[in-house]
């Protein structure tokens, strides 16, 4: 249910500002926790609360936001990582350990952020250096043995390699310098194959591929190295399992630090989002309240308007009752106070801060909008038909706690029946009451004692006549600026009647042709007359 | 021209005109030849890592050996974590990716003894930029990557980087191959029109006429869009460039051509095979010519 509000409200632009830093953050942001237990969420706004605190010291905010970005997640295939998974081990109790250091003691208790694991770091620490790792001769006396062995091997066989090498020079002139192979022409290779000193293979039709062929004590020794890495291989992989014993006898310890990172780094996330949209904490109210908003500002359309130089009016009202139908103009703002007080429901259930001064509501256990999904597509279904489905999928959540937000319900069938069909959704939410319904239409129906009638403020006709005198607005941007302008964005209960023919003054406004408009008028005057 | 001393302190991307055509092969030999006693940065270590299917995980996931390279004690090199191992190298682990590729997670180690490791790379271009932003961060600013063209273009805008083309010539491509050397040393003569850089990245057109700009692959069909008032042609990159040699000079008599990301060419390494070298270097323009070195294992 709650993907059809997201969509509607453009959530995905809310959480784009959202931005964890460890993969246990990344993954709760991917899955999109929702909400419907107060507690759980007045415990994460808590956090963040107190992480807008600990931002205030700014060096701290950094420094954990360091450590946060460098912790790697624990690798779910365990000791089959082998050393590169215990390097993430190291790597993620390194800064765990460092960001529970960062933490105020109260703070790091109610996150669980308890340093447990310090024998585990200990011991993986024989283990790095600067941030590197690797299985070191610290971890098993067999390996120190082994790789000493197998540096002076190698220092015999490049004392070996170069006498051999300086030997072929000396009687061919073909220096090899650092490299393991030449190419040259077959017929000097020749003499040199013959020595037993090269052995070469076919580069093309007049050239070898020459490798020199060292001595038999080189071989020898390089043999013995083979051996002898074999068996550090076998050392490594001994003191790798160990190690991996080790982090299985903290995995307990490890659990508790991955789910309290979780919790850290988005709590943490959440008070910086807060910060950059400036947004406050909700307030939950018991089921049945009303959801009441002040300066409440839906996010996509203001920075939009931002960018066209318009002013923004954010909405502010409460909507007492538990259904709410509100009619208006066209680009009144019927839709934009559905997307706000939506946006505003999910982001608090979502567990995030909102972008108004004032947001309080009752917790739902889903929230779902109508409101003719362009993407919603179904083989043989018109767009009546899928409306109508969406509305089924939406109506089927009312077992619980459920805000229904509806736009434009039926608008693309007759006044008539919508206003009827309008009318039956009314009268079947009125006698639900865990469906909270906010819905905006042109259609007039008969309201039951549950919902309360609003509109919106509208289009300020009088001034606009007053200001432009008939001068037409050019351009789209100067066309939004007008109706910008002259538009009041509010709402105020309605008292029923038909309200101002808005809808002809933006058509003019936006640009439709003044013969069509007055033929517009005349039929409306006609009609006015005729009632 | 100092082939191997210019590929200092910059990354250099090491593309083949096909696949054996050298490519690890001429890595390896850089990788050498700068820690011999002569070198100029003898002791600065280097890093490397491969990109592509091509040649970073085809060769493991269809069976057949990949070739290793040699590191010398402080290079490092993207490795599979699988083959950590494997490597006689000492490999000591500086940072581990998750995202896996064919060829599970790769992981960006050092190594501390010499050795030999099998290279890998990044999934995506992002993962490119990461692990070269990882590699400088270790304190290395000399890095060959190892693979295909059409991989390095996102993280070469970022990085002081270069090429190095690696081609196979055989009597039967001598001809085409001298075609795309040629192709690519005068691309590389081509300007930069760096103010069109946000444009192929979906951004609006700069101001100024007579620019016509090809988004995608610039083929004969793309090249015939051009307005009769156009002046100059704005590719996004040399990887994008799909037409042959002949058809590209005869744009360049009409046009002027300049790439939004230009990458410069370092060297074209030529592997001739049958081929004497007179006869390759008949085929090429002296800007050509002037980027050529030959099978760096060759004596005569």
């Amino acid at each position: 249910m709650n993907e059809t509000a997201a969509k509607f409200c453009e959530f995905d632009k809310f959480l784009a500002h959202y931005a964890p830093l460890t993969p246990y953050g990344l993954a709760e942001k991917a899955r999109g926790n929702f909400y419907s237990s107060a507690k759980e969420l007045e415990a994460l706004y808590d956090l963040t609360d107190d992480f807008a605190a600990f931002a205030k010291n700014k060096s701290r905010a950094d420094k954990l936001a360091w450590h946060l970005k460098n912790v790697p997640a624990l690798p779910a295939d365990g000791p089959a990582s082998g050393p590169a998974g215990l390097f993430l081990v190291h790597r993620f109790l390194s800064n765990f350990k460092s960001a529970a250091g960062l933490l105020p003691a109260p703070l790091a208790r109610k996150l669980g952020f308890r340093w447990t694991c310090a024998e585990l770091l200990s011991i993986l620490d024989k283990g790095a250096q600067s941030g590197a790792f690797h299985i070191a001769d610290a971890f098993s006396p067999a390996l120190a043995k082994v790789r000493s062995a197998i540096a002076a091997a190698d220092r015999h066989l490049a004392g070996l390699r170069a006498e051999r090498l300086a030997e072929i020079r000396k009687c061919s002139g073909l220096d090899f310098g650092g490299l393991d192979f030449l190419v040259i022409a077959e017929d000097r290779a020749r003499p040199l194959c013959e020595s037993g000193r090269v052995f070469t293979e076919p580069y093309d039709a007049g050239r070898v591929v020459a490798k020199p062929i060292m001595t038999a004590a080189w071989l020898e020794l390089s043999g013995e190295r083979e051996r002898l890495r074999a068996e550090e291989g076998r050392a490594e992989a001994l003191a790798c399992a160990e190690l991996w014993a080790a982090v299985a006898g903290a995995r307990a310890e490890l659990e508790a630090c991955e789910k309290a990172v979780e919790l850290c780094d988005r709590a943490f996330a959440r008070a910086r989002m807060a910060r950059e949209l400036s947004l406050s904490r909700p307030e939950l109210k018991p089921a049945g309240a009303p959801i009441t908003v002040k300066g409440a500002r839906f996010l996509p359309l203001e920075r939009t308007l931002a960018g066209y130089g318009l002013k923004y009016t954010p909405l502010g009202f409460t909507f007492a009752r538990r259904l709410s139908v509100i009619h208006g103009s066209n680009m009144g703002g019927k839709t934009v106070v559905l997307k706000t007080v939506t946006l505003l429901q999910l982001a608090a259930q979502s567990g995030f801060f909102v972008p108004a001064k004032k947001h309080s509501a009752p917790v739902f256990g889903s929230i779902a909008a109508v409101w003719g999904d362009p993407d919603d597509k179904a083989e043989g279904l018109s767009a009546f038909g899928l409306e109508m489905e969406a509305f089924n999928r939406a109506w089927a959540a009312s077992g619980a706690p459920l805000l229904l937000v509806m736009d434009e319900f039926a608008r693309t069938t007759n006044a008539a029946e919508a206003s009827a069909l309008i009318a039956g959704v009314l009268a079947e939410a009125a006698s639900n009451r865990n469906v909270h319904l906010m819905l905006a239409t042109h259609f007039r129906s008969r309201l039951p004692r549950e919902a309360a009638a609003l509109r919106m403020l509208g289009f300020d006709a009088a001034s606009f006549r007053k200001h432009y005198r008939g001068k037409t607005a050019a351009g789209l941007r100067e066309k939004l600026r007008t109706i910008n302008r002259f538009m009041r964005y509010g709402l105020a209960a309605d008292r029923g009647s038909a309200g101002p023919a808005d809808a002809l003054s933006i058509a003019s406004i936006l640009g439709v042709p003044a013969r069509v408009i007055e033929a517009a008028e005349r039929y409306m005057e006609e009609q006015n007359a005729g009632d | 021209m100092d082939p191997i001393g210019q590929l200092e302190g910059r990354t250099t991307f090491i593309v083949g005109s096909r696949k054996n055509a050298g490519k690890t092969t001429f890595l390896n030999y850089a990788l050498a030849a700068r820690r011999r006693p002569h070198g100029r940065r003898r002791g600065r270590p280097a890093a490397c890592l491969s990109v592509g299917l091509e040649s970073g995980s085809a060769d493991r996931v269809f069976g057949t050996p990949k070739p290793r390279v040699r590191l010398r004690p402080g290079d490092a090199a993207v490795v599979p974590a699988a083959s950590l191992a494997s490597s006689d190298a000492g490999l000591e682990i500086l940072r581990v990716y998750q995202s896996a590729t064919a060829v599970g997670r790769p992981v960006l180690a050092r190594a501390r003894r010499e050795g030999t490791a099998e290279i890998t790379g990044p999934a995506t271009n992002s993962g490119l930029g990461e692990m070269l932003g990882d590699i400088a961060e270790a304190g290395i600013d000399t890095v060959f990557v190892d693979g295909a063209v059409d991989r390095i273009t996102q993280a070469a805008a970022d990085a002081r980087g270069g090429i190095v083309y690696v081609t196979r010539v055989e009597p039967g491509t001598l001809a085409s191959a001298a075609d795309a050397v040629n192709l690519l040393a005068d691309a590389d003569a081509c300007p930069a029109a760096p103010a069109w850089r946000s444009f192929f990245a979906g951004g609006p057109a700069p101001a100024g006429k007579g620019d016509f700009a090809v988004k995608g692959a610039f083929t004969s069909a793309r090249a015939a869009e051009a307005p009769s008032d156009a002046r100059r042609l704005v590719l996004e990159d040399l990887t994008k460039v799909f037409v042959g040699w002949r058809e590209w000079s005869a744009l360049r008599r009409r046009f002027g051509i300049a790439f939004a990301v230009s990458l410069p060419l370092k060297a074209v390494a030529a592997n001739l095979y049958n081929v004497a070298p007179v006869q390759f270097e008949a085929k090429l323009t002296p800007a050509a010519r002037a980027k050529l070195i030959y099978n760096p294992y060759l004596r005569k």
